[in-house]
């Protein structure tokens, strides 16, 4: 996995240069990009820690097998740059996200939010919105057991407040 | 189980700190929920507001929103509304909801909205905005009031040697592919003893030979078409072609006709209602 860094104006007076960051340090990569435009200096170096020993996460609430394919996505993600390599994790992931209970993927959902890991997000997101979107309100209450919250004169008045979605 | 009752089993069964319980859909805050609805359309995201209060909230977050509108909505809006008129300080939900609902635009020969689904644009003109060969001669051409017009009148064709129905649009399209149709009735419909009657006696000269649709775009792109106008006493959407917005940035300017100049033979009988533009 490699990261981009933008540094600007008279940031940089030395040559060399440690930035840490996830509690890993890395002397940066003597490869800088220059822009005499605006400045700045632009610098990709290469996070070691995470190329090679992505650390696996624990994920609260959710069986082993799960837990291990999240993982396998992540090491799988994070070990190439290549847009084949990278469709390939996410593809697997999914196949074995469609077999999972649905209670299990909002779990996930959770998870992915809690630890702003945005490719996890999108495929989870996406998974539960498969499920409930031809649904009505009735059938989601009964599959994820959701309690209304609503008194029965708010829920018609913002049934009314979208009525301009449903009319022709 | 939902997780509310198995949080209470577990505050009446453990004697130690229990973990925190699943997180069930229910259980979501507005925020993480506003992700999940990023993947729904329009229409999907407006049925579930009413699921529970972190769904309402979230249906109404600005980021959700700003994803369905097209990305040049503030061309759409400045060529469609007075500034005057259009209050930009609507949320985006409201922009939505107004841009979906059909606008008059051009002296009302026009009417345009964004279709709910896709968040691309539609446009739909009026007879009255065509440029029809010989529309002033009473010998050829008259106009119908109808109901069955989004615009409440038609043009009806008694019969004619060249017949040609031209137009034009300017307009800025959100990115994508677009068909154009006419909405042609064969026979002149109206009502008796309040039930639809269409009379066809004046039908004639459809079927010697096809009608040719042209379409052309501003940025080169072309179509051709022809086919034979049937199913008389029923509105019908004839398919002129389509073309495709990769730049939405810039208004696509769209010239269209509709011909059948055969001068061996007349033609006659037929409604031209309007030209309809929308998604494929």
């Amino acid at each position: 996995m490699s990261q981009t860094v933008v540094l600007e104006q008279n940031a940089v007076e030395t040559q060399s240069i440690t930035l840490k960051f996830d509690g890993c340090s890395s002397d940066a990569n003597p490869s800088p990009i220059v822009n005499p435009e605006n400045q700045s200096i632009t610098i990709k170096f290469d996070d070691q820690a995470s190329n090679h020993h992505t650390i696996p996460v624990s994920i609260p609430n959710v069986d082993s097998e799960t837990e291990a394919a999240v993982n396998e996505f992540l090491r799988k993600h994070g070990s190439s740059d290549e847009e084949s390599v990278r469709t390939d994790a996410m593809n697997d992931l999914w196949s074995f996200i469609e077999r999972q209970e649905i209670g299990t993927v909002v779990v996930l959902v959770k998870f992915a939010s809690d630890v702003k890991n945005f490719e996890l997000l999108e495929i989870f997101c996406q998974r539960v919105a498969d499920v409930i979107a031809k649904k009505t309100v009735e059938e989601v209450r009964e599959i994820f057991n959701i309690a209304n919250d609503f008194t029965p004169e708010e829920e018609q008045a913002i049934r009314d407040e979208h009525r301009w979605a449903f009319e022709d | 189980m939902g997780s509310g009752l198995s949080y209470l089993l577990l505050m009446c069964n453990s004697t130690t700190s229990a973990p925190a319980p699943e997180p069930g859909l229910g259980d979501l805050p507005e925020s993480v929920v506003g992700s999940i609805l990023l993947y729904l359309n329009p229409q999907e995201i407006c049925g579930l507001a009413s699921l529970n209060r972190a769904f309402r909230y979230a249906s109404l977050a600005e980021f959700v929103w700003e994803s369905k509108l097209p990305n040049n909505y503030d061309l759409f809006i400045s060529r469609v509304f007075d500034d005057k008129e259009f209050c930009s300080t609507l949320c985006k939900k409201d922009i939505y909801a107004r841009l979906s609902t059909p606008t008059s635009i051009d002296g009302g020969t026009k009417k345009v909205w964004l279709d709910k689904g896709t968040g691309k644009a539609c446009v739909l003109i009026s007879s009255n905005g065509l440029a029809i060969t010989g529309i002033d001669d009473r010998r050829y051409w008259s106009w119908i009031s109808t109901n069955e017009s989004r615009f409440c009148s038609v043009a009806y064709l008694q019969q004619i040697w060249w017949f040609e129905v031209d137009g034009e649009v300017e307009f800025p399209f959100p990115c994508g592919t677009y068909t154009l149709y006419f909405r042609l009735q064969l026979g002149r419909s109206g009502r008796r003893f309040g039930r639809r009657v269409c009379n066809s006696d004046d039908v004639h000269g459809w079927d010697i030979k096809p009608v040719k649709f042209q379409l052309s775009t501003s940025d080169g792109q072309k179509a051709i078409s022809q086919c034979y106008l049937t199913d008389p006493g029923k509105w019908n959407l004839y398919p002129a072609g389509d073309f495709v917005v990769e730049d939405s940035k810039v208004p696509m300017k769209i010239k269209f006709s509709m011909t059948q100049i055969d001068c061996t033979h007349t033609k006659g009988g037929l409604c031209v209602d309007t030209v309809l533009i929308c998604p494929k």
